[in-house]
């Protein structure tokens, strides 16, 4: 619980000096910004299994491995966790899933090198991966059977030492009708369909006694799609009416778009862990403790993932690390 | 400057014409009422003499692509065409389509619950309830909305700007959670299900002929789009008299429409036009536009706050002084659609008319304890009134006569299923 978010509290502040500390031994995940020392501990250096193949391939296939978890606990729905959150609440799962877009991997010279998302029916179009871990059974009863923990794609050849990604679905798929989308953005348990876009994270833990749970939506909150000079905060350029062009265009005030960046992790060696338990450490989960983009939960939720509460960027995150597969 | 009512009486009913007459311009004229737009079989027969191509020695019946037939809207007198959202042409075999979704309970997540659960014809597509109650038992915070010319409608549900088209409102019913309403997990879930069903996959082939897919979410949102499009209201007896059939309403009605019209009332500005509402667009309009209103109905904080979650459109926008803003809704058929407000908070039109008449609603005690009439935010066009028992009842004269019975009992929006 707090515990876990302490010693996990993963530091971005090193954004720009992409080395590791130095210490691969992962298991608490972070690296910390003390390491400005140019040498890495080295393991793994070539990320991806498999590249294509024949000579000078262009591009090596990787292959980012996540794991769900509950502390360090495996995470699955119709378990059950003790000692959950800030009052100590045993809890049992309700959802958890997430996208994940705008990938890139962190060469030993500091560059970020974007990452492909390969197209994968169900889980991955458009550049945008749907990290899904529950199954639709027990508590998990909005959910579905279908299960995602990895995400495929392509870099240049090359030696990584780290992994960044963007917890949202872009921009640009944002606000498109989700009926016309292939999955994983067609309409489902992710679309916020009242807020015209989706959620990019949903993460849920109930008290095994109600009531009490925690409930983190994320996703692009203060749309709208008024012109300015009508005293809205939407619709560039005058914003034509619908029968004259498209629908007046939609821009959000808080795009709660959130980056996970981590410095120390090697795809053939390490997974990336998404720690449910951490992203609800700070909320009380005997209560009803609810994020749906607004909410006196957000707070605690938003600052795991590394957004203070009106979606400014924080230094630093707790929910994902990375550990030795 | 003490004009009754009746002296202006005249000169607002021309207008009423005249803003007709604008809107009119811009539609392509409708035609007889007498066939049903969404009969089931309006493909079926189109070019039959051409069967048998192709298909030689199967046993199945020849393959007739027939081409769609673009709906033809049977507008009221001084009603503009809806719009369509691109790519969204009205045709009869989507409408169709759409009816038989729109009355079907296995667009619910328990097979317990259609769109009609909640709209039902005979209440205007309104439910009666104070609030709604989705299919899982959850109850909805807000009230049902009518959905006569619904198509007409700048913006959908009671305050989201963001909601424009009746294609994409569906998918909040259909997936929405917080709360659940058809509870639907998961697009596939739906199509699945209707998949094997031999009146969708004519309903559906007769909607797209030349599709590859058929059976989707978006050819299923289309036509839930497109049937609730034909949801047109305007013959109740004021159109009638509008038209000039002097006995149509009653003197007290007449009375009524003109007191509602006055600037001592104030009701016009919002509730204007066609559709009795300033939230309108149509074909051709333009400029796009989608006004909302605090209209002083709470205040829990002295600062013109609304109880949460129904704070308006300040609930989609974050932004504060979007509070209390909600749509101001189509007055036709206003009679049948109690109770009233975006949370069933009125039970009844007199009582409406005492929240405007008081500029804003006063409540004594209790958590949402305030006076609305002196919210910072409140509409300046709140302005507060006094009525007679006379009045009162002129104007709730007035309302009644919006009741378009023929809206509420017309076959073509009628349930499909049990025909």
């Amino acid at each position: 619980m707090t515990r876990y978010a302490l010693i996990t509290a993963s530091v971005i502040a090193c954004a720009f000096s992409a080395y590791s500390c130095g210490d691969d031994d992962s298991d608490n995940g972070s690296p910390n910004t003390g390491g400005t020392s140019g040498t890495t501990g080295g393991q793994g250096n070539q990320a991806g299994a498999g590249g294509e193949g024949g000579s000078g391939p262009t591009t090596q296939k990787v292959t980012l491995q996540f794991r769900a978890k509950v502390g360090d606990e495996p995470f699955a729905c119709g378990e059950t966790y003790a000692a959950q959150g800030s009052a100590d609440t045993e809890v049992t799962p309700q959802d958890f899933r997430f996208y994940v877009s705008d990938v890139r991997l962190i060469s030993k010279g500091g560059d970020e090198i974007p990452f492909v998302i390969d197209t994968r029916p169900g889980f991955q179009a458009q550049d945008v991966a749907l990290l899904d871990f529950e199954d639709g059974t027990e508590g998990c009863k909005n959910g579905n059977p279908q299960l995602n923990d990895i995400v495929t794609g392509t870099v240049p050849p090359g030696e990584y030492e780290g992994v960044v990604f963007s917890l949202s679905v872009p921009e640009e798929l944002n606000h498109e009708n989700p009926a016309t989308l292939p999955d994983p953005l067609q309409a489902g348990g992710m679309t916020w369909g009242w807020l015209y876009g989706y959620k990019f994270i949903r993460a849920e833990l109930a008290a095994t006694t109600p009531p009490g749970a925690g409930v983190f939506h994320l996703g692009s909150i203060g749309c709208d799609n008024t012109p300015e000079g009508q005293g809205g905060a939407g619709g560039e350029g005058g914003a034509p009416g619908p029968n004259n062009g498209a629908p007046p265009t939609t821009t959000c005030s808080q795009p709660n778009r959130t980056e996970i960046r981590l410095t120390s992790f090697d795809a053939p060696n390490d997974v990336i862990v998404a720690d449910i338990g951490a992203m609800m450490a700070g909320v009380d989960l005997s209560t009803e403790a609810m994020c749906h983009g607004m909410g006196a939960a957000c707070g605690p939720l938003m600052a795991t993932v590394g957004l203070d509460e009106m979606g400014g960027p924080l230094t630093t995150q707790s929910a994902f690390r990375s550990e030795a597969k | 400057m003490n004009r009754g009512p009746s002296m202006r009486l005249e000169a607002l009913r021309s207008f009423a014409r005249y803003c007709g007459v604008l809107a009119l311009c811009a539609t392509s004229l409708g035609c007889g009422k007498d066939d049903d737009p969404s009969d089931v079989n309006a493909s079926g027969g189109a070019s039959s003499g051409t069967g048998g191509r192709g298909t030689g020695g199967s046993k199945e019946p020849p393959v007739v692509v027939s081409p769609s037939t673009e709906y033809e809207w049977e507008l009221p007198e001084g009603f503009p065409t809806p719009w369509e959202p691109d790519g969204q042409l009205t045709t009869v075999e989507k409408v169709s389509l759409g009816r038989h979704l729109f009355y079907d309970k296995r667009l619910s997540r328990n097979d317990q619950t259609s769109c009609a659960t909640c709209h039902k014809q005979e209440l205007a597509f309104t439910d009666g309830l104070v609030t709604s109650v989705g299919t899982t038992g959850e109850a909805h915070p807000r009230n049902s909305m009518t959905l006569a010319n619904v198509g007409y409608a700048s913006s959908l549900t009671w305050a989201n700007p963001l909601l424009v088209e009746l294609e994409r409102q569906a998918i909040v019913p259909m997936f929405g959670e917080n709360p659940i309403e058809l509870g639907i997990k998961q697009a596939s879930d739906l199509e699945v299900k209707l998949a094997d069903d031999a009146t969708y996959q004519e309903l559906f082939e007769a909607a797209y002929p030349e599709a590859e897919e058929r059976g989707t979410l978006e050819q299923i949102v289309e036509g839930l789009g497109a049937f609730q499009r034909t949801l047109i209201s305007g013959n109740s007896p004021y159109d009638r008299w509008l038209a000039g059939d002097e006995e149509a309403i009653s003197k007290a009605a007449q009375r009524g429409y003109a007191l509602f019209n006055s600037e001592k009332m104030e009701c016009f500005h919002c509730h204007v036009g066609f559709n009795l509402t300033d939230h309108v667009h149509f074909a051709g309009k333009p400029f796009y536009d989608a006004p909302f209103h605090n209209t002083g109905l709470y205040d829990i904080d002295g600062k013109g706050a609304y109880p949460a979650p129904n704070t308006g459109v300040h609930e989609v926008t974050v932004d504060a002084s979007d509070m209390g803003r909600f749509k101001a809704p189509t007055l036709r058929n206003i009679a049948v659609t109690a109770p009233y407000m975006h949370d069933g908070s009125i039970a009844t039109l007199s009582e409406v008319l005492d929240h405007y008449a008081a500029a804003g609603r006063t409540i004594e005690s209790g958590p949402y304890a305030g006076d609305g009439s002196k919210s910072p935010l409140k509409d300046n066009l709140i302005i507060g009134f006094e009525l007679s028992e006379q009045e009162r009842a002129d104007v709730i004269a007035f309302l009644e006569s919006l009741t378009d019975e023929e809206f509420l009992t017309n076959p073509a929006f009628s349930d499909p299923w049990t025909e």
